[in-house]
């Protein structure tokens, strides 16, 4: 029973880490490249989320600051922290993924498929 | 005010990313990399001038990249070793894109050459943020901005297979760099810092107190494997041939010299400053980084014996001498890890002499890599076959060379490591032996005059190899003796500044 | 696989897949070409074995790795407490002080503009290196693209032009002006409200998105080319490494900022914050419409 209260508390972090699992199965072990990647992506965003929750305190609100007249107090914020860290996280992958998707289309244009056990099979072919 | 020095660090990263982003809009190749040799230039004397201040005393400073010092922003930290690092990088980017400039020119497309440059200047501002930075954050980022630049380093040439090497490349880095995020989600998690020296003494206290073990285990897993992936340790070295063999000249150098290297400091600063080398070898860490570097070491080499693509051959050996970095890394101890940093030198000096050398004898013989065609190759091309000589008599630890001085620096720090002596000692033995193997026949290969009419090879010119290769080609392999021939000063540097991490 | 009955999760299998629908022949990937070795082993069994067994190797890496993390998990602070290590000094100082010190009345994009603002210029870094990887990749020249692919594309452009949509475009003419200022708000007030400079650019990118989408890229080519790609993607990024430098110069030596931090949730507050979230977010629009032109026609 207490194992699952923890479970339910912690169900950002659970749900977080079996996305994390999914992306990284995926993006080893599927051939085809777009389902690589969007196993990539999956396994960034799930890192994403598992940050995010890091960040927040029940009954608290997001930090941003609306009344001046008085120092803003820290027990009415939630963690900045993470959410500036997710921030520049997502631009990254976004990057990435960008490129990786310009790699993809030329890699198609060469070998006319996505499948990457393909490719290297007849790679294989073009050495020998 | 602070002393000028202090700037370094911080400049050395930021001169050399707005080298790159001023470098995509010079629209000649030549004015590009004109442009790129003298910031590495630059950033390499200032490094050095780093050098000859805080070596004496041994000092060492943080510098807020910001307003504020840690634990609040972030941060850059310099010692002896970082500033060591920091200047031997440069020079090895400088010598990798002068010796492979003309293949450069040939290999990439004319209108896109200067972003090669742009990719060169970023690896190495990566490089530098990696080595001097005082956060986990920070490093994850630029982990990714060299990730990005190393890939398209290796596709620059834009064939088939070298696109096919960059997405495999691409893929495993990723996973890797997923580890080492998620690796640092957790230490955030449990420790509510992002900065070394601050989630060291958290780490500390949490060890001491036993609350977190498990969430401390899997971090010092996510977080080495992540790192491992990425320098290509051997299980994961799967993708390392394909990209080091198939890329352009300075590409393959740049890539196997430094890129590596980068991660494994990385993973040094995560030893030692994040856990705590002692907290690290207690949970076993460096028992596992011993055993795999062991593996690393005969993996690669029994790999590398059995190629006759020469580059290939050479990526192989790459495996292999990872492997003896992680060794040092895993014996534990001052001593092993200066050894290990030893290594980084010695590998980023030789590794792209041998891959210059050998795409000049490769272009000596018609540009065929395969050890059949290079026959005799070192008599049309000679100075690259003597530098190819050097670099692989290196390899084997031939004494007055780096290769030698490390396995000195390891044997001896392996003596004071109980049980895990015989292993590291075994190691040697047998990985020098099977240097041997491989890198004497190829270097018998290619000083083996071709009798006329004896095979069906077509007579070849002498090759020249051009006034920039000769320079960069010279002054590598005078690097990689003088490594050798000043191993007791440089390995005390070395160790001082291994202690002030 | 010739003849042999599929059962129905197959299909379905296959179906999720996309491999009936897209027509890719992924259920039979060996090349149609005659077996290399006839009998045992022909390529094709050798794929699906292949497959199968490196699915297997990964479904039980994945499943370790699953177990690993639910332990650490289950071991980790728990969720929305406030007593979490999490919330030590760090994030107190940030909010307690953030305002006196970075002038944002928004404490997230103080921190990543003040406090972690060399994070931040390495972000912005890692998107010019993938715009230029792409372009590297994706650029038309010769290696890439084939004079078939170009007629094809000529022959898109006249088709776009001939039928080109009235309710469309009157849309997209009442939707561009509107999506270009709620760009450029988000961007200017960064420092006061949710947003910032890559949510702000990656507005206004969409804008040029929806406009080359519906008039052509030859019509935004009039006001934005490669030139003027080149300009503001140079002039942002070395504004903001200017701003990075005189910003990290003096603060390391404890002197005050050159720009004034203003009264805190005015537009003009926030010192550096405010140019930086601009100067990144026409980077990032720029970036963002490159990213768009370079996949779908190879150019700006």
């Amino acid at each position: 029973m207490e194992l699952l209260t923890t479970l339910w508390i912690q169900r950002y972090m659970v749900v977080s880490v079996l996305l994390f699992c999914i992306g990284a199965f995926s993006l080893v072990f599927n051939p085809n490249l777009i389902k690589k990647l969007i196993g990539f992506d999956l396994m960034d965003n799930a890192i994403y989320l598992m940050l995010t929750s890091a960040g927040y305190i029940d009954g608290r609100i997001a930090p941003i600051v609306t009344d001046f007249s008085a120092a803003p107090s820290a027990e009415h914020f939630v963690n900045p922290i993470p959410a500036g860290l997710v921030l520049t996280g997502i631009v990254v992958s976004v990057s990435v993924t960008a490129f990786a998707l310009a790699l993809v289309v030329r890699i198609y244009q060469k070998y006319h498929t996505v499948y990457l056990d393909v490719i290297m099979a007849s790679m294989k072919k073009e050495v020998d | 005010m602070l002393p000028l020095y202090y700037h370094v660090p911080f400049f050395s990263i930021v001169l050399l990313m707005m080298t790159g982003i001023l470098t995509s809009i010079i629209h000649s190749g030549k004015g590009a990399m004109a442009f790129h040799l003298t910031m590495s230039a630059f950033v390499c004397g200032a490094n050095l001038w780093l050098l000859s201040i805080l070596a004496p005393e041994g000092e060492c400073f943080t510098y807020a990249a910001g307003i504020l010092p840690h634990p609040w922003g972030n941060e850059l930290a310099a010692g002896p070793l970082q500033a060591a690092l920091a200047a031997a990088f440069a020079a090895v980017m400088f010598l990798c894109v002068l010796g492979g400039s003309r293949e450069i020119f040939e290999d990439v497309e004319a209108e896109k050459q200067n972003l090669y440059f742009v990719m060169c200047d970023l690896i190495l501002a990566s490089l530098m943020a990696m080595v001097y930075t005082n956060d986990g954050f920070t490093a994850y980022v630029f982990i990714e901005i060299n990730t990005i630049a190393a890939c398209a380093l290796v596709m620059a040439k834009d064939t088939g297979p070298t696109l096919v090497a960059t997405i495999r490349y691409l893929m495993m880095s990723l996973l890797g760099s997923g580890m080492f995020l998620l690796g640092l989600t957790f230490t955030y998690y449990i420790t509510g810092h992002l900065l070394l020296i601050n989630i060291h003494e958290q780490m500390e206290q949490i060890i001491a107190s036993g609350t977190y073990l498990i969430p401390v285990t899997v971090i010092m897993g996510l977080m080495t494997m992540g790192m491992c992936l990425k320098s290509a340790l051997f299980p994961f070295h799967t993708w390392l041939p394909d990209a080091h063999g198939t890329a352009t000249t300075s590409s393959s150098a740049i890539l196997s010299g430094l890129v590596l290297k980068g991660y494994i400091v990385l993973l040094l600063k995560v030893i030692f400053c994040l856990f705590g080398e002692a907290n690290y070898r207690a949970f076993h860490g460096g028992d596992i980084l011993l055993a795999f570097g062991f593996a690393a070491m005969v993996v690669g080499s029994v790999r590398a014996m059995g190629e006759t693509h020469i580059k290939r051959m050479i990526a192989y050996s790459s495996v292999a001498q990872i492997g003896y970095i992680y060794l040092g890394l895993g014996l534990g101890g001052r001593a092993a890890a200066a050894a290990a940093v030893y290594q980084i030198l010695v590998h980023a000096f030789t590794k792209p002499l041998l891959f210059l050398c050998a795409g000049q004898l490769a272009a000596a013989s018609g540009h065929r890599k395969q050890m059949y065609y290079l026959r005799g190759a070192g008599h049309r091309a000679r100075l690259a076959g003597i530098g190819f000589t050097i670099g692989a008599l290196s390899m084997i630890g031939l004494p007055l060379l780096g290769g030698f001085a490390v396995k000195f620096f390891l044997a001896d720090a392996a003596l004071a490591s109980g049980w895990r002596m015989w292993l590291a000692l075994a190691a040697l033995a047998i990985s020098s032996v099977l240097n041997a193997l491989y890198y004497l026949p190829a270097v018998v290969q290619i000083w083996t005059i071709r009798e006329h009419g004896e095979d069906d090879l077509p007579k070849l010119p002498r090759f020249s190899p051009g006034f920039a290769a000769a320079i960069a080609i010279v002054a590598l392999a005078a690097c990689s003796i003088l490594l050798g021939i000043f191993c007791a000063p440089l390995g005390k540097l070395l160790s001082d500044g291994v202690a002030l991490l | 696989m010739s003849g042999e009955k599929f059962s129905r999760f197959h299909r379905f299998a296959a179906w999720v897949d996309g491999e009936e629908w897209c027509g890719q022949p992924a259920a039979s990937p060996a090349p149609r070409e005659k077996k290399p070795r006839p009998g045992k082993g022909s390529s094709l069994d050798r794929y699906q074995l292949y497959r199968r067994y490196s699915q297997l190797v990964g479904a039980v890496f994945c499943l370790t790795l699953f177990g690993v993390l639910m332990a650490t998990v289950l071991h980790l602070p728990l969720f929305g407490s406030p007593d979490n290590p999490t919330n030590n000094e760090v994030s107190q100082r940030y909010i307690e002080r953030g305002i006196e010190e970075t002038g944002a009345a928004n404490i997230v994009a103080g921190m990543i503009l003040s406090y972690r603002v060399f994070d931040t210029f390495g972000e912005s870094s890692v998107l010019f290196l993938a715009a230029t990887c792409v372009t590297i990749l994706l650029r038309r020249d010769h290696n890439n693209t084939t004079t078939s692919d170009l007629e094809e594309m000529a022959r898109e452009d006249r088709s776009g032009k001939k039928d080109r949509d009235m309710i469309l475009r009157t849309a997209v003419l009442i939707l561009l002006p509107l999506s270009a200022l709620v760009g450029v708000y988000v961007m200017l007030f960064g420092h006061i409200s949710p947003g910032g400079g890559f949510s702000g650019g990656a507005i206004l990118g969409g804008g040029m998105i929806l406009y080359a989408q519906t008039f052509g890229n030859a019509n935004v080519r009039r006001f934005f080319n490669e030139h003027m790609y080149h300009l503001i993607k140079v002039v942002c990024l070395m504004g903001y490494g200017l701003f990075l430098v005189d910003y990290v110069m003096t603060g390391s030596s404890g002197l005050p900022g050159h720009v004034p931090l203003g009264i805190p949730g005015h537009i003009i507050s926030a010192g550096i914050i405010m140019p930086i979230d601009l100067l990144v977010g026409f980077e990032v629009t720029c970036t963002i419409y490159a990213f768009y032109a370079l996949f779908s026609k190879g150019e700006l």
